[in-house]
């Protein structure tokens, strides 16, 4: 009996650590305005880097100093025989994942596009609408539009999965800015062993990361989908913390009581 | 495929990649920083936070009790000097959320200085608000997971690198800083780490997140390494006690930090920054000091010596690694590598100079890209300066006994589980047994208070890495079937980062006494991490 109990504490425990931990259901959240900043008293600062004007809106505002993007504008052509530029055409304000392949690749491509097929599939209605998947060709002699739409069809790829050739230095150029090369020659001029990796961002935030695309397909969809923009990913925030009352700002709060210098157990000067 | 003869034929393997355009080929093309003077800041030393009030946090409720201290940390966007020739400078990065915004310039989070919990009722309860630009653009990800490297942290704690929090959102984190293998009875006053660092964990980004500035230091003292200098080993203390992170950055001429979130190799920045300035100054007094070294950036070794303008070297003490305090102190060294994630502590004399001098730290590694560190150079760039003040009273010392342990018994070993894991390249990205990271899946689970070898090889060729293990210290037993040397040697030092050369083959005891849940390890070449070179690991219940 009471074995039997411990178990199913303990299961029910391990679910809800589970999905506390792993579902991001954990986090708390907190009144977004900026916690507790406003409420603090205005001490003298000795902020002499600090623009005390941006730095207390919380947020800095948007980067105009470093306005690149990440991703070139190179011009490629797709699996219908259209020609695009990479940045204007197919990146920005998209989530996208790309990848490197070529149709002849027997043994590694031919496992990282079924793979991208579940990855698409766990994305689900996403593709096509604000997620979009690339393929990128690296033996553009042989893989016209033609045989990459050839090769397309065979893989199950929906609307938002378009395969992609152009001039070869253009693409040598995109995959050695990509980052998916070796840094040793020899196996760099190997070409298939530029599948393995599959990189993905946002276009509309610049932000970019990579991943191998033999990894678990729920797992990318699910670390690519993050990249949503905030609203659509969650409309319900701001929230304010749990067991914390809004009308006391935790700042003030924390400050009562304490001791004029910071941290008596701290032997700090 | 062509062989390497073939490809040096063609021309390929002499110099760099003259086939293509240079500034397309690598990371390292990006334009440099603009040039900044040497020795001119003055080192930045980021205050401890602040306690506040308890507040109510349910899920870490076992870990509460009277003498739990608690801290609110705010992760922000904030403007910092690295050096007064620039402008200032964006970054991401912890503040006290007692210290009014705008009033704390550091890159750096503030430096917890905690003492070891005793019992249920002490350790450190930390509030992390994410505060962090939700509409940002650029490299690195506002979403954060906070680990406490180096600590003995309950896993929900620990900072799963899918914990993923939100801005707007907080976690709470429970550090409960006890005798390991307190929970199972069997506490161990010998092993404690001192020198453990806080920083973002977050699946793919904890690159660009660390790089932005997500890093701190937690200071952990005991009843042996009291922090003061007329108790316990009396090892130099105070503001004699002087914790250093070695970061390279990149700078654009607008200050703003330069990266390249498309370079899985490893990212190299061409500005040595430590504490967060550009090559500081440091004053210091005639007497002892104790520096705290940890190597926080993403992919670059260092090998660091105390040299004059000349290059001339001065010998000091290796007092202790990740793992806390050595068995004793390593005397006369003259220089140390040290790996991305690792911490060397060393006791300086600096009255063997006279008021006035100055000495440098000098890196004397050369490092071309992520792949591996390079030759060691006769003299390097120097990274900070020492200038030598006036003598002052000096009542520290260095015992010949720091904090003595026994080597792990071979009965202890003839029981333990045996495990092999191999950090291998798998077409172009990263795998450990062949796998790559699976957040919902542990590659092993280890039973709890279990003794267990494992045995770490690299397979992946002219590569180096250095593996971080988490919530319990490893013991090297052999290294590539050689007794390991002194710095990590079982019965004389731990790690909670083990550096695996090319081809290199470490065998590490390690026991998880006390916690159950996932956890990871990982390369700590936060690029190699980024790219799936981790594994969870699930300490299962007896």
């Amino acid at each position: 009996m009471d074995r039997l109990l411990q178990a199913t504490l303990f299961a029910v425990f391990c679910g809800l650590y589970a999905c506390a931990a792993f579902a991001g259901a954990g986090p708390q959240k907190v009144d977004l305005a900026g916690p507790a900043a406003a409420a603090l008293p205005s001490v003298s600062s000795s902020a002499a880097f600090v623009r005390p004007a941006e730095a207390s809106a919380g947020t800095l505002g948007p980067d105009t100093r470093n306005e690149q993007t990440t991703i070139p504008n190179v011009e490629l052509v797709t699996h219908d025989d259209r020609k695009v530029r990479l940045y204007d055409d197919l990146v920005k304000g998209k989530i996208v994942l790309m990848n490197f392949m070529f149709t002849s690749c027997e043994a590694y491509c031919p496992l990282t596009t079924a793979n991208l097929a579940r990855v698409q599939a766990a994305l689900g209605d996403r593709v096509g609408r604000d997620v979009f998947l690339y393929s990128i060709t690296l033996d553009p002699d042989i893989d016209t539009p033609e045989v990459l739409s050839r090769y397309r069809t065979e893989s199950g790829a929906k609307p938002g999965w378009i395969f992609l050739t152009g001039a070869f230095a253009t693409i040598e150029k995109l995959r050695r800015k990509l980052g998916v090369y070796d840094l040793d020659p020899v196996i760099d001029a190997d070409k298939t062993k530029h599948s393995g990796v599959v990189v993905y961002g946002s276009g509309a935030t610049d932000r970019w990361a990579a991943m191998p695309s033999l990894a678990n397909a729920e797992f990318i969809a699910k670390t690519v989908l993050r990249l949503a923009p905030a609203d659509a990913a969650d409309g319900a925030r701001p929230r304010l913390a749990r067991g914390r009352d809004a009308s006391k700002p935790c700042g003030r709060d924390a400050r009562e009581g304490l001791p004029e210098t910071p941290g008596h157990h701290h032997h700090r000067p | 495929m062509l062989t390497r003869r073939e490809l040096i034929k063609l021309g390929l393997l002499s110099g760099t990649y003259t086939l293509l355009d240079r500034k397309w080929v690598f990371a390292d093309n990006l334009p440099p920083s603009p040039p900044t003077t040497p020795f001119v800041m003055d080192l930045p030393l980021p205050p401890a936070p602040w306690e506040v009030a308890p507040f109510p946090s349910p899920e870490n409720a076992t870990f509460i009790g009277p003498d739990t201290l608690f801290f609110q940390l705010i992760q922000e966007e904030r403007l910092v000097s690295f050096h007064p020739e620039l402008p200032s400078t964006k970054v991401w990065s912890y503040r006290d959320i007692n210290v009014p915004p705008g009033s704390f310039p550091f890159a750096l989070g503030p430096t917890f200085l905690a003492t070891i919990g005793q019992g249920a009722g002490g350790g450190v309860l930390v509030r992390q608000i994410n505060n962090l630009p939700p509409q940002h653009r650029g490299f690195g990800d506002p979403h954060t997971t906070t680990h406490l490297h180096g600590g003995h942290s309950p896993s929900r704690s620990d900072g799963f690198p899918t914990l993923d929090i939100a801005p707007g959102e907080t976690f709470d984190h429970a550090y409960p800083l006890r005798d390991p293998g307190y929970a199972t009875g069997h506490p161990d006053a010998a092993e404690r780490a001192s020198t453990l660092w806080y920083h973002d964990h977050l699946i793919d980004f904890t690159g660009p997140n660390v790089y932005r500035g997500l890093a701190g230091f937690f200071l952990v003292f005991d009843e042996l390494d009291t922090g003061e200098e007329t108790t316990g080993l009396r090892l130099p203390s105070g503001p004699f006690d002087v914790p250093l992170v070695l970061q390279d950055k990149r700078f654009a001429p607008d200050g703003s930090l330069v990266f390249d979130a498309l370079d899985h190799n490893g990212f190299l920045g061409d500005k040595f920054t430590v504490n967060g300035a550009i090559q500081p100054r440091f004053r210091v007094k005639r007497r002892k000091y104790r520096f705290r070294f940890l190597n926080g950036s993403n992919a670059r070794f260092y090998l660091i010596v105390l040299a004059n303008q000349n290059g001339h070297t001065f010998a000091f003490d290796h007092i202790a690694t990740e793992g806390g305090l050595l068995a004793a102190p390593i005397r006369n060294l003259r220089g140390f590598q040290i790996a991305p994630a690792e911490r060397v502590e060393i006791v300086v004399d600096f009255s063997q100079f006279q008021t006035g001098d100055t000495v440098f730290l000098e890196n004397r590694l050369r490092q071309d890209d992520g792949r591996k560190p390079g030759d060691v150079l006769t003299r390097g760039p120097q990274i900070l300066q020492f200038v030598v003040d006036d003598a002052v009273d000096d009542p520290s010392q260095v015992p010949d006994v720091l904090r003595p342990f026994e080597a792990i018994s071979q009965a202890e070993l003839n029981r333990a589980t045996v495990r092999t894991f191999e950090f291998e390249r798998s077409d172009g990205a990263w795998s450990i047994n062949g796998k790559f990271f699976d957040p919902n899946r542990p590659l092993v689970s280890p039973t709890v208070n279990t003794p267990e070898i494992w045995r770490l090889v690299n397979g992946s060729g002219g590569w180096a890495h250095p593996i971080h293990v988490h919530l319990e210290l490893m013991r090297v037993l052999r290294r590539n079937g050689k007794v390991p040397p002194l710095s990590e040697r079982d019965g004389f030092a731990r790690r909670d980062t083990v550096t695996l050369g090319p081809n290199d083959r470490a065998d590490v005891f390690v026991k998880f006494r006390d916690f159950t849940g996932p956890f990871v390890f990982h390369c700590h070449n936060l690029e190699h991490e980024d790219m799936a070179m981790m594994a969870r690991f699930d300490i299962s219940p007896a």
